[in-house]
């Protein structure tokens, strides 16, 4: 097979996998705007936080990055959920510009305190498979890209039926589409915002985690991957789940490929370029009127 | 005692402040403290700036430093390319910003994004720039621009003290000050109000929101990349990450929030405060940890959302209110 062909698949691929992690940190948000209407502009950070709990679990005590993903979660979905209490709550009546403010507020507060406590030293982690990989037909993928990658499809799906299946999750969507008419129902809007904003926490972190094996970690590393994630939940439509994994993929890919015809330093400037189209030609997402 | 309006307050306070800083430098301060206030008051007049468009207009530009970028790298490209005099720099970066802020406005206008999606888009815009300013050979891409200093020729912006650019800096607030002060007064003003209250109760009692929206952006814009222009040239040197970052850009909006969105002398008063702060902190703790101010400023912004939404400028006006035993009436709220 021709090399140019094998090295377009081999972006493609790597596109691929890395979707999967955005994905992680896109369903976390899109699950937060579509409950509370909220856009977290701290999202950033949340990623940020588990990549410093898997880097730190892994110097201090060996925990591999994978496992340590777990604490990453239950932290984090303790850290939103208090956020969501303490911090967002008290605001939900304000007029949305005090909301995204706060939100700034949170972020810029979070990558301050990593840089205060940990340095804006980048950091990285040496696991043992860190350049092992696996070849498709010639196609090589690293393997703990891969690794993460079907892990956060893995939850991302999980999070998915939980969604559609158990009670709780019906609750959360029920709030989303219906505040008023799902409290009448019984359902407690509170509870329903506290869950859903440690749930898009948590899933932030666990991205954040799974990156580590092969990513650097320093306090403004989340940033990238926000604001790729916002690409992505406007392209697969606010607030819709199915969407924004999608929409990663397509993201994920986009970006790989055209780092690959272009230059790899302009590779936001095509999911830039993909945003804006999508704000100003199709501002509802690909699957703008479909609820979750 | 006769007790003056809020408005004349507002007047009285804001000419007080502007006054107050004319005559700092009549105490002969140190190089060092006028640096830092000429760093505090560029802050103030890009918060100002802001102020108008975010405060009076109430339109969430959170990427707001793409217009300061944009006067910063003007003003440098076109002197250390060209040597066209910052005066002239000013000029070009403050047109050029404006018909960028033209762009955004009439963009954001004609596919309806507002709120969220607009400070979204606004964002995107700022890190489009950031990117592709990275990427160009011509403005010398990750290691930005150094501008050559240290010389006396004013028609070329160049002081061998600080105290020059130190005018200079409190000129352009106090300009952008006017300007918010005069366009207050006038039938724009109330328009921009209108907009920021509700933009659909505005559009159906006939304002002109296309219109009014895009001037003020325009505007706005053009006076931030004045003071990204005077930037450039007094600290020599600018790169994207500097005036074109995420960083700079939420200091230079903390500013005009944390001090009162929406009010006067609420930038000015913010800069001093959250520049005290970062000095305070710089001084007391070393340069060590890097994000100090930074992470207390995040926490200023979060406790004047939740606290005082009006920001310090509300606070003084609570106060005032008080002592007056008058209320407020004059002006409806920000909020």
């Amino acid at each position: 097979m021709q090399t140019d062909l094998l090295t377009f698949l081999q972006y493609v691929a790597n596109g691929i996998v890395l979707g999967g992690v955005y994905g992680l940190v896109a369903v976390g948000l899109t699950l937060i705007y579509g409950v509370l209407k909220i856009i977290n502009f701290s999202h950033g950070e949340l990623v940020m936080g588990g990549m410093y709990v898997s880097y730190w679990c892994f110097v201090l005590w060996r925990i591999d990055p994978y496992v340590s993903a777990v604490i990453s979660m239950t932290l984090f979905f303790c850290i939103g959920a208090v956020l969501q209490r303490y911090v967002v709550e008290p605001i939900m009546p304000a007029p949305q510009i005090n909301q995204i403010l706060l939100t700034i507020g949170v972020g810029l507060f979070l990558t301050n305190l990593a840089m205060v406590l940990f340095s804006p030293d980048t950091r990285t982690i040496h696991v043992s498979y860190a350049t092992t990989t696996i070849s498709f037909w010639g196609v090589l993928v690293s393997i703990p890209r891969l690794v993460s990658f079907v892990v956060a499809m893995v939850l991302s799906l999980g999070l998915y039926l939980f969604l559609r299946t158990t009670r709780l999750g019906k609750a959360v969507r029920a709030a989303a589409q219906d505040r008023e008419g799902a409290q009448l129902v019984g359902i407690g809007a509170r509870q329903v915002f506290i869950i859903a904003f440690g749930i898009g926490a948590g899933m932030a972190a666990v991205a954040g985690s799974l990156l580590t094996p092969f990513y650097n970690v320093q306090p403004t590393a989340g940033v990238p991957f926000v604001l790729t994630a916002y690409v992505i939940v406007v392209l697969g439509t606010m607030g819709n789940f199915l969407g924004a994994l999608v929409g990663a993929l397509l993201i994920g890919v986009a970006e790989s490929v055209g780092s690959y015809l272009f230059s790899p330093a302009l590779r936001q400037l095509v999911s830039f370029s993909i945003f804006i189209g999508v704000l100003l030609f199709k501002p509802e997402g690909l699957f703008g009127g479909k609820a979750s | 005692m006769r007790v003056t309006s809020w408005p004349e307050a507002e007047r009285a306070i804001t000419l007080l402040l502007l006054v107050g800083l004319a005559l700092v430098p009549l105490a002969r301060p140190a190089p060092y403290l006028l640096h830092v206030l000429i760093a505090m008051i560029l802050y103030a007049a890009v918060g100002q700036a802001w102020n108008l468009l975010g405060g009076y207009a109430g339109q969430l530009s959170i990427g707001h430093i793409m217009y300061f970028g944009v006067g910063a790298y003007a003003a440098g490209y076109l002197w250390t390319a060209f040597g066209v005099s910052p005066w002239v720099g000013i000029l070009i970066g403050g047109a050029l910003a404006a018909f960028l802020g033209l762009a955004v406005s009439l963009i954001s206008l004609r596919y309806g994004l507002r709120l969220d999606y607009y400070a979204l888009f606004t964002l995107a815009v700022s890190q489009i720039l950031r990117t592709i300013a990275l990427n160009t050979e011509a403005v010398g891409e990750a290691m930005g621009i150094y501008i050559p200093g240290g010389s006396h020729n004013p028609l070329m912006m160049q002081f061998e003290t600080k105290t020059p650019y130190y005018f200079i800096s409190l000129g352009l607030l106090a300009a952008i000050t006017f300007v918010i002060y005069a366009i207050h007064r006038t039938k724009m003003g109330a328009y921009l109000a209108a907009i920021r209250e509700n933009e659909a109760a505005a559009e159906a009692s006939g304002v002109n929101t296309v219109f009014y929206r895009a001037a003020c952006t325009s505007l706005s814009a053009a006076l931030t990349a004045a003071a990204g222009a005077v930037f450039a040239v007094y600290t020599t040197f600018i790169d994207p990450d500097l005036v074109l970052g995420i960083g700079p850009n939420f200091e230079f909006l903390l500013v005009a929030i944390v001090g009162g969105r929406g009010t006067l002398f609420g930038p000015i008063l913010g800069a001093v405060l959250l520049r005290s702060i970062s000095e305070t902190s710089r001084v007391a703790l070393g340069a060590a940890p890097a994000g100090f101010h930074l992470m207390v400023y995040g926490a200023a912004l979060i406790a004047v959302v939740l606290f005082v939404p009006q920001g310090l400028a509300g606070v003084v006006r609570a106060v005032w209110a008080n002592i007056g035993r008058r209320g407020v009436r004059d002006n409806p709220q920000v909020t």
